[in-house]
């Protein structure tokens, strides 16, 4: 199975959460959003999601063009079996990480459902 | 100016820097989401670098880079091979959606033969030939162009038009003739690089044919390897399986690059390897024409080849669904 970078992680989060909103502007937006405070260059998550289409972890197409992007498509993004798969790896990882944390430091006011 | 007007202008002036694989995205992005033209052109220059190495790594066919740099540093040396190692990964993100203009294809075949024959003339230990040479490039220009066009009428044959809509089961049916139509194919390829291999160590000498004998067995094998192209993903829906075909068009793709470099290196080897200084300057222009014949044609029918199945990309992922 694929093992997934932070900011695979992030890209594909944002692309679940988008749905069928999910393209290059909408993405950066939500990758932005999801990394704060540090600031994300486009560039990144183009090339981001350039791989993760290479390794099968997401699916695009191309929609119809449209006016307000000078009659050019938007490229949509989905999230496919095997990125859903390495995501809820990340996840779990990531809880047991928190657990490992919150355990020993405490202080840690949120805590993920199991 | 207003805003608008100058983001017009600045789209015109970055469209080329843009590989071409990224660019209805990524400037229709940044059309949508850019308010001034100062805010494009800061996007534009944090973004392009990232989509060059992007769509040159995605791009890039190690096996046929290697095979190139190989024979590169073989014909002219390492000074030559390490300054085209990155003219052809950057070649490799350029790559353009289509097939190329006939015309521009011409003009290039025409140009070729001159520059490449120039090439030879440039080389000290052959200065005896090179008015001959210059003379050679007349006809040669004709017989590339004869070959670019007969490649091209050739793939115009074999040009393969999607409908705007599929079902989903129409679309697997396509799928499926694909993958048996590309089982059959390899299997012949296979037997023909196996039988191929046998020659080699005699053709080129125990060192040399040896390690190619290994290679093309190599490739062999893996053309024969079950698992390739077996058309395991059928449990998709549509936007799956769209992908998985694209996919598989695209890897197909890459493989026949390979291959078709792989047929052309022991030509290329014998007609180099002949070309010795002292060489009768009749001789060198025919060894000289035959190298540049080999090389333009595997790279005729691989460019065509290549903006076939870039448009068939095109074509697959504006594909809607239909229902059945």
């Amino acid at each position: 199975m694929e093992t997934l970078g932070q900011f695979e992680q992030v890209v594909l989060t944002a692309i679940l959460a988008l749905g069928e909103n999910a393209y290059g502007v909408t993405i950066h937006a939500k990758v932005e959003d999801l990394s704060k405070p540090r600031k994300v260059a486009r560039g990144a998550v183009y090339a981001t999601l350039d791989r993760m289409e290479d390794k099968g972890l997401i699916a695009s197409w191309l929609s119809d063009p449209t006016p307000e992007r000078g009659g050019r498509s938007r490229r949509h993004y989905r999230v496919e079996k095997p990125g859903e798969k390495a995501l809820r790896e990340s996840a779990k990882q990531a809880q047991r990480l928190f657990e490992v944390i919150a355990g020993t430091l405490g202080g840690l006011a949120w805590k993920p459902r199991r | 100016m207003e805003a608008a007007a100058l983001i017009r202008i600045w789209e015109q002036a970055v469209e080329r820097l843009i590989p071409p694989a990224s660019a209805a995205a990524v400037l229709g992005d940044l059309r949508e989401s850019c308010a001034s033209s100062g805010e494009y052109v800061r996007e534009i220059l944090k973004i392009v670098p990232f989509v060059i190495v992007s769509q040159a790594a995605r791009h890039l066919n190690t096996p046929v880079l290697m095979l190139q740099v190989a024979l590169i540093y073989y014909c002219w040396g390492e000074l030559a091979a390490a300054l085209a190692m990155p003219v052809l990964m950057l070649r490799e993100a350029y790559q353009p959606l289509a097939r190329p203009d006939p015309q521009k294809a011409l003009r290039v075949a025409l140009l070729l033969a001159f520059s490449g024959l120039l090439l030879f003339i440039v080389m000290p230990v052959w200065i005896e030939g090179h008015v001959a040479i210059l003379f050679t490039a007349a006809p040669l220009s004709l017989v590339l162009c004869a070959i670019r066009t007969s490649v091209i009428v050739s793939m115009d044959r074999l040009d393969m038009v999607f409908p705007q809509a599929l079902s989903l089961a129409q679309l697997a049916a396509v799928r499926d003739g694909f993958l048996a139509r590309l089982r059959w194919r390899r299997r012949f390829e296979a037997i023909a690089l196996a039988l191929a291999a046998l020659f080699w160590p005699g053709l080129i000498g125990h060192g040399l044919g040896l390690s190619l004998a290994a290679i093309y067995l190599a490739a062999a094998l893996y053309l024969l390897n079950g698992n390739l192209f077996d058309g395991a993903k059928t449990a998709l829906d549509f936007i799956g399986l769209r992908a998985a075909y694209v996919e598989e068009v695209s890897g197909e793709q890459q493989l026949s690059r390979f291959l078709c470099w792989l047929w052309v290196v022991p030509g290329l080897i014998l007609v180099a390897g002949g070309i010795v200084p002292g060489l009768a300057p009749e001789q060198l222009i025919s060894r000289a024409v035959l190298a540049l014949l080999l090389c333009f044609g595997a790279g005729a029918i691989n460019r065509e080849g290549r903006g076939q199945v870039q448009e068939e990309i095109s074509q697959l992922s504006r594909l809607r669904e239909t229902v059945a």
